[in-house]
């Protein structure tokens, strides 16, 4: 039938219209509350997220290395120092002459100065603890000249001048030259002011701890027999510990295999058959280093990444039992049940549907590994190898629906991992290059080689590779220098 | 700050730019929700979900209309869209509608009698009334957004159309009256 009103009078309509038109109302305050929260707090929480990690790790680290300084501290007080004289100071070692039989005389430029940080201390010019030297060193001492320097009479200092005498059991020390002698008392066995300022004056120090690394009661046993020097201690490795912390970057490369056919229309594949998601977030990580070259690693890595696919276009079907719409994805099955889209393609209305997949994802992981440090100099390259835990945490799936103009979001039910654990085979190369004694800086690239499936569909698999790039920064305790 | 610019900064998710934008058009976008809604809530309810659509779909807008028109038409859409959701608007054909209904009486009346008159219209016909009249909606767009057939649409604006002429005669009669009386 012509229907003829739907032409011929135009001109009420305009009247109408022009009326509704002209028309305002004071639209409520609330309402911007409601579309803030909507709009704006899944950025914020997210945001918030971010930063509680982000404090949460720096609060760690910054704990641990507190407690670590304080621990270093309480060694030191009884820390013995061993110092490179200066180049003016000399010291004259002799070998024992009634032990070994015969005279050996070293003049050594540059040599240790050994110093009881603690116990040693004399205050006020007087002598040094000499309790603690009767017992530990000067009974062995078969001869001290004690002398006080003629410039320095103020300081009655020890000046021990060892000559032709067994010193610590074994060895005798002139302690210095004549030359020093005269500018004043400044040697091993001799605190005092100037020797300290002395000392802090000394091109380099060395210091070593009494424990682990040192112990003191190997210093108190003066069983050494030339030299308190660094090649004892470099012949000797003790294991130590460095802790890594850095940001990640990487990729979460999931790959479908069997039949998935994401470019027919009619398959109720979506997405690609192989996608790499970007992801960001922060690795923390333990080493222990049991030989010079080798070390034991572990940690915890939480990524985080967030991928929106291409549109694609898709007849869409619904499953008669279920009343649900169901789609295989590199993510796993998904489903939705959403009335309108469902009683849409119920009715007919579009035939083809232009989609969209949006899809988020938290991903933590545990790797344990060896490193292989190619070298020790102050830039080392090094391997890694072993195996990496992933497990997935928080995902969200949704598609996007372009319907009428609009594009409306729909979040879908996305099933479980069928393995709750992915496990990955770790191959990684870097470099670390040393800031100073603890703090070094290192960046690493690595693969992740995957060994089981994370989703089992309708025959298909899904396999989770990753790659990841970290700089960051390596901290080493009870390391021997 | 213009309008692409404006637009601009929401796409880029500024939440100042949003609350501009919300605060320049929220009382006639508010205008259209109430004109289709009975009461206050609902209206209120399609005016939210109207912004969100309308700044998760900037992007989408290529400049091409006019931007009040395109926020316009999604706000329909979204007031039509949580029609649909409550009530499904009974299948009609085009076999009962006869003659053409002229409503240029509709001019000798006042905006507040007009609103009265299609306030009293079905729900199903008010909604197409008013997209198809006031909105200028086609009826195959309203079709797709209320999920009916083209058919239905026009046989729901001819019943409006059809009532609103009688309810617009009988008040301009009654009107009339009362003033021959006075």
């Amino acid at each position: 039938m012509k229907d003829n009103s739907f032409h011929n009078d135009e001109n009420w309509k305009d009247i109408l219209s022009d009326k509704f038109d002209s028309e305002e109302f004071s639209a409520p305050d609330q309402a911007w509350n409601q579309i803030e929260n909507e709009l704006f707090t899944k950025k914020k929480h997210r945001f918030a997220a971010f930063l509680i990690i982000m404090a949460a790790l720096f609060i760690s680290g910054s704990m641990f290395l507190f407690f670590k300084s304080g621990e270093e501290e309480k060694n030191n007080h009884s820390t013995v120092y061993c110092k490179k004289r200066p180049q003016r100071q000399r010291i004259n070692v002799r070998e024992n002459e009634q032990i070994k039989g015969g005279e050996k005389r070293e003049k050594r430029t540059g040599e240790s100065e050994i110093k009881n940080y603690q116990d040693q201390k004399t205050t006020n010019g007087k002598s040094v603890n000499s309790q603690r030297n009767k017992s530990d060193f000067s009974q062995p001492i078969n001869a001290i000249n004690k002398k006080k320097s003629k410039n320095h009479k103020e300081n009655s200092v020890i000046s021990s001048e060892i000559s032709n005498q067994p010193v610590y059991n074994n060895s005798s020390i002139n302690l210095f030259t004549q030359e020093e002698q005269t500018q004043g008392n400044q040697g091993v066995l001799i605190v005092n002011n100037k020797n300290k300022r002395e000392s802090e004056g000394t091109d380099s120090i060395l210091y070593l701890k009494p424990f682990p690394i040192l112990p003191l009661n190997f210093l108190r046993k003066p069983e050494f027999k030339t030299e308190l020097g660094k090649k004892d201690l470099k012949t000797k490795f003790r294991p130590y510990f460095s802790y890594q912390l850095a940001p990640i970057f990487g990729r979460n490369i999931r790959t479908i295999s069997g039949t998935f056919n994401p470019d027919s229309p009619t398959s109720s594949s979506l997405g690609e058959r192989r996608v790499s998601l970007r992801k960001a977030g922060f690795c923390a990580g333990v080493n222990y280093h049991f030989t010079n070259q080798f070390s034991l690693n572990t940690g915890f890595q939480i990524t985080a990444g967030a991928f929106q696919s291409r549109w694609v276009f898709k007849y869409l079907y619904v499953e008669p039992n279920t009343n649900e719409l169901r789609f295989s994805t590199n993510s796993g099955q998904v489903t939705t049940s959403d009335p309108t889209l469902i009683q849409n393609i119920t009715n007919g209305i579009t035939d083809i549907y232009q989609l969209r997949i949006n899809h988020s994802f938290i991903l933590y992981s545990i790797p344990v590994g060896i490193t292989y440090r190619i070298t020790q100099k102050k830039i080392s390259p090094y391997f890694k190898t072993g195996i990496n835990a992933e497990i997935f945490g928080k995902r969200s799936f949704s598609i996007d629906v372009y319907e009428n103009g609009i594009i409306r979001n729909i979040e879908m039910n996305l099933n479980r991992p069928n393995s709750p654990i992915v496990f990955q085979g770790i191959l990684a190369l870097g470099v670390q290059g040393a800031m100073s004694k603890k703090w070094s800086l290192f960046s690493e690239a690595g693969y992740y080689v995957p060994l089981n499936n994370a989703f089992n569909l309708n025959g298909t698999r899904v396999r989770n590779a990753g790659s990841s790039f970290m700089v960051g920064l390596n901290y080493t305790i009870l390391k021997q220098d | 700050m213009s309008e692409e610019e404006l637009i601009n900064s929401c796409i880029k998710g500024s939440q100042r730019a949003c609350r501009e934008l919300y605060e320049l058009h929220k009382n006639w976008l508010y205008a259209i929700c109430l004109r289709y809604h009975q009461n206050e809530t609902d209206a209120q309810d399609s005016l939210q979900e109207s912004f969100i659509l309308i700044y998760k779909n900037l992007s989408s807008y290529e400049g091409k209309g006019s931007f009040k028109g395109w926020m316009r038409m999604i706000t329909v859409r979204c007031i039509l869209a949580s029609f649909r959701k409550k009530k499904k608007l009974a299948e009609t054909d085009l076999s009962n509608i006869s003659d053409p209904i002229n409503l240029d009486l509709i001019h000798e009346l006042d905006l507040e009698e007009i609103k009265f008159l299609i306030n009293k219209l079905p729900p199903g016909r008010k909604y197409v009334f008013m997209a198809h009249a006031v909105d200028g909606f086609s009826h195959k767009e309203i079709a797709e957004m209320l999920n009916v057939t083209e058919g239905t649409s026009k046989s729901q604006f001819f019943h409006a159309r059809k009532e609103l002429k009688l309810a617009l005669e009988n008040n301009i009669v009654i009107a009339k009256k009362i003033e021959n009386e006075r």
